[in-house]
């Protein structure tokens, strides 16, 4: 509940007068004096109403609502009179520098005096000298011209630390022969930069060219070799979770460990700087493949308060929306025969995270309350088998809540 | 009996209580009377500053942000005075101190400003006849907003503060949104970092510019 209170949709309907539920009314009040930070956000999100009404990007219904405001809130008018003034005076100075001579009419001006042409020549001949003399064996931003290979589409479903959005196609199939060739180079140049100058950088940088070639075994020893120098890197650890969260998608056996890796180095990363989006859009896809319905809600819906607008925004809420229906559907006795498939098949990762889920529902849902009715009905037909894995089922939850919890209800 | 609405500047409407000049303006920093018309002094006020914070800086943060929290409450509440009502509740607040001892002032603060909602709730506005008002003198302009303070405050800024700003709200709508992409991008910094940061400039402009405007 609190997490939706602290929502930027919430928020502006408090602002624009919207909240009419007493109750709803009542916790973002609590919240606004209690917490500080809520405080910042709500300070943040008037400031946005604020522009977005002076640059007319509100609707007209929103903008009538927060017209009507001003007249009872002196402050926020003030406020409203600050950023009008700020905008006319950047309207004016931006007019200002459009009305100037363009830099072409001044170039043609300085090219029609001879004197000059020749100086202007030598002085670009010595400088075109200087650059190739000094790109041979430099590492030049291999990393962007990576980059703008996948403009088009991105190779992973996780985010490559600062590549931009691009649509995740299925069909991308191998590349071309002149990308394949400027792949290559790369990659070459790249590898030759770790044997000259091995750094958390360069080796970070070739194994985002794994990445980017879905090459994620070989892209792991880099990344894992790169944090070796520098543990500290929020990118990087961002990274590292891609190439585990990529290859759990291939990884039968190994799928839940592969997305257990993938999470760590996400949630790591997002300690390391909370504002690193694609550690915490991963981080979302991460929990949400580990079935964790509701982190991966939570998380999500974080994203979408830091990020409301982008591309990756939209992915973001086509998930939630995927969690949403994935869950309506879904019948208690589906989630027992998950648990009890992973936990014939010692997956401890996935029964105990199916158990996480549940457990504070203490209703249908909730794996040890469906395990304790199975075992009676199965005692009731003699189902010696079936009532024996329910008390070990059932036991082992006890041991497992006991051990990390402290909890001894359910060894009861 | 003829509808409210007595003296009006710009958009706001300025109740004509009983004791009050229709003149009188709700500067937060001037001398205040609270509606029992007790008055409090500037000592008090200062002393309620040092109340929120040792630290003088700081102190002046947490009213602004008193202040802020105070107005936001009254005014999602559609209460139609939310500054008064926030005065109001701050001088109270600035009297109550010195007789009780509070633990959590910003909670205690939030506990008076319900009592002043639902006070103001039973409390009807008295309104007048606009027969009976005779308007002795033009409307103040406090509202008015001083565009030669603002460009001094301007030049105050740091130029790459006045800079980013100033860009900040050259564009329009979609390119807008580009803008602030590159912007954010060019600082190396998220799109809601770049959010905070416009925040507190505008912040800081408008304290400078309240105070030139006096």
């Amino acid at each position: 509940m609190s997490e939706s209170l602290k929502s930027e949709r919430t928020i502006r309907e408090y602002l624009l007068g919207r909240v009419s539920d007493e109750e709803t009314l009542s916790g973002i009040e609590e919240l606004l004096f209690a917490d500080d930070e809520f405080c910042e956000q709500v300070s943040l999100t008037e400031d946005s109403l604020i522009n977005d009404y002076v640059l007319g990007s509100l609707d007209d219904v929103d903008a009538t609502t927060f017209h009507s405001t001003l007249s009872a809130n002196p402050e926020r008018l003030f406020k409203v009179q600050l950023t009008q003034s700020l905008r006319e005076k950047a309207l004016a100075r931006a007019k200002q520098s459009s009305d100037r001579p363009s830099f072409f009419a001044a170039l043609t001006a300085f090219f029609h005096q001879p004197k000059y042409v020749g100086v202007f020549a030598i002085v670009l001949l010595a400088a075109i000298l200087t650059v190739v003399y000094f790109s041979k064996g430099r590492r030049s931003d291999e990393l962007a011209e990576l980059r703008s290979l996948y403009k088009q589409s991105r190779p992973t479903e996780t985010r490559i630390s600062e590549f931009d959005y691009a649509p995740l196609s299925q069909l991308r199939g191998e590349p071309t022969g002149g990308e394949q060739s400027r792949l290559r180079r790369i990659e070459l140049s790249l590898i030759e930069s770790t044997e000259k100058n091995p750094s958390a950088k360069t080796y970070h940088a070739l194994g985002i060219v794994y990445l980017a070639q879905q090459q994620y075994s070989k892209a792991i020893p880099y990344l894992e070799t790169a944090r070796t120098y520098d543990d500290k890197s929020a990118r990087l650890h961002n990274d590292l979770g891609v190439a585990h969260f990529e290859l759990a998608k291939t990884a039968k056996e190994k799928k839940f460990e592969e997305l257990s890796r993938s999470l760590e180095e996400f949630t790591r990363a997002v300690e390391l700087d909370g504002n690193l989006l694609e550690a915490l859009f991963n981080k979302s896809l991460a929990l949400q493949e580990l079935r964790s319905s509701q982190k991966a809600r939570e998380s999500w819906q974080l994203y979408l308060q830091k990020d409301p607008s982008s591309a990756w925004a939209n992915e973001a809420r086509k998930n939630l929306a995927n969690i949403e229906s994935g869950q309506t559907s879904k019948t208690y006795e589906q989630t027992l025969e998950e648990f009890l498939s992973a936990y014939r098949s010692q997956d401890e990762t996935h029964a105990l995270l199916i158990h996480d889920e549940t457990k504070g529902l203490f209703r249908g849902s909730a794996i040890a309350l469906q395990l304790s009715r199975k075992y009676l009905i199965a005692r009731q037909r003699g189902d010696e088998i079936t009532s024996r894995e329910c008390l070990d089922a059932l036991n082992y939850l006890g041991r497992y809540e006991s051990e990390h919890h402290s909890e001894f209800f359910f060894l009861s | 009996m003829s509808q409210l609405l007595v003296v009006s500047t710009n958009f706001i409407r300025y109740p004509v209580a009983e004791n009050s000049h229709p003149k009188a303006v709700r500067d937060p920093r001037s001398l205040r009377h609270t509606s029992e018309n007790k008055s409090i002094s500037r000592e008090q006020f200062a002393n309620f500053l040092e109340w929120l914070s040792p630290d003088r800086e700081r102190a002046g943060e947490e009213y602004e942000r008193l202040r802020f929290r105070l107005c936001t409450f009254f005014s999602a509440r559609r209460c139609a005075f939310a500054d008064e009502l926030a005065d109001e509740t701050i001088n109270r607040v600035i009297l109550k101190t010195f007789e009780e001892e509070v633990q959590n002032k910003i909670a205690y603060c939030f506990g008076v400003a319900k009592n002043v909602y639902r006070e103001a709730l039973r409390k009807a506005r008295p309104q007048l006849d606009i027969e009976e008002v005779t308007i002795a003198a033009p409307a103040p302009d406090e509202a008015s907003f001083s565009r030669d303070c603002l460009d001094k405050c301007l030049s105050e800024l740091p130029a790459e503060s006045r800079n980013l700003i100033l860009d900040y709200f050259s564009e329009a709508k979609q390119a807008k949104i580009d803008l602030h992409r590159r912007i954010s991008r060019s600082l190396a910094s998220t799109q809601t970092a770049l959010r905070m940061r416009v925040m507190r400039i505008k912040q800081k402009l408008k304290l400078c510019v309240q105070e030139c405007m006096g």
